[in-house]
């Protein structure tokens, strides 16, 4: 009996719970199944969490509120400045113009106020949507690149990419630029498949798995901390239980790029097992070092 | 002027054997060539005690554990050799076909000494492959004319009137697998999945008693062989079942393999291509048989259970 590929998600399965700090998530939706009320869900968990959100959506800004309740509590959010709603052609194209280095500033200024201000972190929701139609070039780099303001763990983001919008090398690609995607299919127990979290200016954290569905987004990470490391980068990967061979050519070029060489911290036996039989183990300035499991 | 020569040593007992590999072996250390013995356990104890001190200055490796799956001899066991003494002239003894091969093992095994032929050719190396005459398959023997340009005995050498080209003779080898049997679970292949069958692939495993330190390995290959089937085929069908005390994974999808020594040529650790999958899984597995066409490739995975 064949195991059926995962079936369609309803909107509302979506694991708002999975997320955590540090998450930069690619959901791949149907705008037709209404993904308003996990917007609205995502927008009352940050409130109640004491989170800043962020929320921009296509064509229009939505009405959130369901319930009186509701209502009162999100145009409340609004006043005080912990909720901040605009249509995501405010965010990515003023003026016209999309300028990726722009919007990663204005992300940037906005988590640091928001955590001058005394919120625990900022969570964003943006809607892709107007990317499609003229392709997803304009994007692509911009979602790798972005992957930094993640690092630290002071923001969560969910980027909605709607299917109908996006072809489907185009939709790869986004999935690919994001540690974790969140797939039309439902996938019971799900939770982002990397998270990659910056512990120490040369110290990289990486946990779950490495494969080719979020290899770009490892691949800027990485890239990130050995420019910005002044010798050995460490990684702990006590954490990380699969790599596949693409992954362990994106340690090697990491390790020669690296001054100091790439130092594996408790990698798991699996990762291990990769790592040596690709001949990464043995390349000079890489170390295997701490717990044997 | 690089020479290849690639014998196959016919012998008949254990006295033969010697005549025809001791020899060699001396040959090579006396020219100061570096020397790898790569031959089942038996063999090998045979060469290791003919040798006597002679033996620290040979490589030796029993070809039942490091070539028990023959796709992983060409790159783990004699380009891995040839890289690790580059720039000089290496012989090797390297006999990949004994009596206790299986069914399902020998066309592996033939087809690695036809492409032998093929992923040695520009290079410096001699490469002698011992056949047992009085235990092995008649028809196995006759193989050996046709993987192998020149035959040895101890006592003559000539050229063998049936060695032809090794591609032609590697792909007379490569038959169609067949479908996995009704009852094997079975899940599809999708670029949003790989995850999920990664998890499939280490439950069916250990269900089956897989030894808990193989099951990384054989989630590894399983993955390997998905990601390619997403990249080049956009997904296909993945098959777990046991049989004879064996653990067999089969990936079909519609692609097409067309390089024949796919899987056989080591890839340099940092180099940005790709071609490592299936080197992976040749080396964690312990036999992979392929069999591709235009619009069809199946890949099978075998894992000794216990």
């Amino acid at each position: 009996m064949t195991e059926a590929a995962p079936t369609e998600a309803a909107p509302t399965d979506f694991p708002l719970d999975a997320l955590a700090p540090g998450d930069h998530v690619c959901w791949i939706v149907d705008r037709d199944t209404g993904y308003l009320p996990t917007i609205a869900r995502f927008v009352r968990a940050g409130l109640a969490a004491c989170q800043q959100v962020v929320c921009f959506t296509g064509p229009g800004v939505p009405d959130l509120a369901g319930t009186t309740d509701d209502r009162a509590a999100v145009g409340a959010a609004v006043d005080s400045g912990q909720l901040w709603m605009g249509t995501a052609t405010d965010m990515y194209l003023p003026g016209g113009r999309f300028d990726p280095a722009a919007v990663i500033g204005a992300f940037t200024r906005h988590i640091d106020g928001a955590i001058a201000a005394g919120y625990r972190g900022v969570r964003v929701i943006a809607d892709m949507g107007w990317a499609g139609g003229s392709g997803y070039e304009r994007v692509s780099g911009y979602e790798e690149s972005v992957n930094a303001l993640f690092l630290d763990g002071r923001a969560l983001g969910v980027c909605l990419y709607d299917r109908r919008l996006f072809g489907a090398a185009e939709l790869h690609a986004a999935s690919c630029a994001h540690p974790g995607t969140v797939g039309p299919e439902r996938v019971p127990g799900w939770t982002p498949m990397l998270r990659t979290r910056r512990t120490g200016r040369a110290r990289l954290s990486l946990s779950g798995e490495a494969d080719l569905t979020n290899r770009q987004a490892l691949a800027t990470v990485l890239s990130l901390v050995v420019s910005e490391a002044a010798g050995t980068v460490q990684l702990e990967v006590g954490e990380l239980t699969f790599v596949d061979a693409g992954t362990a050519a994106l340690f090697a070029r990491a390790a020669r790029c690296a001054s100091g060489g790439l130092a594996f911290v408790d990698a798991t036996p699996a990762v291990r097992q990769v790592l040596s039989l690709t001949g990464v183990a043995a390349l000079p300035g890489v170390s295997l070092t701490g717990a044997r499991r | 002027m690089s020479t290849f020569v690639h014998p196959a040593l016919l012998y008949a007992d254990p006295v033969e054997y010697l005549a025809g590999t001791i020899p060699f072996i001396q040959g090579g250390l006396d020219g100061g060539e570096p020397v790898m013995v790569a031959v089942p356990g038996d063999n090998l104890d045979l060469i290791r005690s003919a040798l006597g001190v002679d033996a620290k200055h040979v490589v030796l490796r029993d070809m039942g554990v490091a070539g028990r799956n023959p796709g992983r001899i060409i790159p783990a066991v004699l380009l891995a050799f040839a890289a690790e003494h580059a720039g000089k002239p290496v012989r090797v003894i390297g006999e990949p076909v004994w009596a206790g091969r299986s069914a399902a093992e020998y066309p592996a095994c033939a087809q690695h000494e036809a492409l032998i032929n093929a992923a040695f050719r520009e290079r410096d190396a001699a490469i002698l492959c011992p056949y047992d005459t009085s235990r092995l398959d008649p028809v196995w023997l006759a193989d050996a004319y046709r993987t192998h340009p020149v035959m040895w005995t101890p006592t003559a050498r000539w050229d063998s009137p049936h060695y032809t080209d090794p591609y032609a003779v590697a792909a007379s080898f490569a038959v169609p697998l067949g479908a996995a049997p009704a009852g094997a679970a079975t899940i599809e292949v999708r670029r949003g999945t790989l995850a999920a069958i990664r998890r499939f692939a280490a439950d069916r495993a250990r269900e089956a008693g897989l030894h808990p330190d193989r099951v990384d390995d054989l989630t590894i290959a399983v993955s390997e062989l998905a990601a390619n089937s997403v990249v080049h085929a956009d997904g296909g069908t993945l098959a777990v079942w046991t049989e004879d005390g064996q653990l067999l994974c089969q990936v079909d999808d519609t692609g097409h393999i067309d390089d024949p020594l796919a899987g056989r040529v080591p890839v340099a650790a940092d180099e940005a291509t790709g071609g490592r999958g299936l080197l992976l899984v040749n080396q964690l597995c312990d036999l992979v048989r392929m069999h591709s066409r235009p619009g069809a490739t199946s890949v099978r995975l075998y894992l000794r259970l216990g």
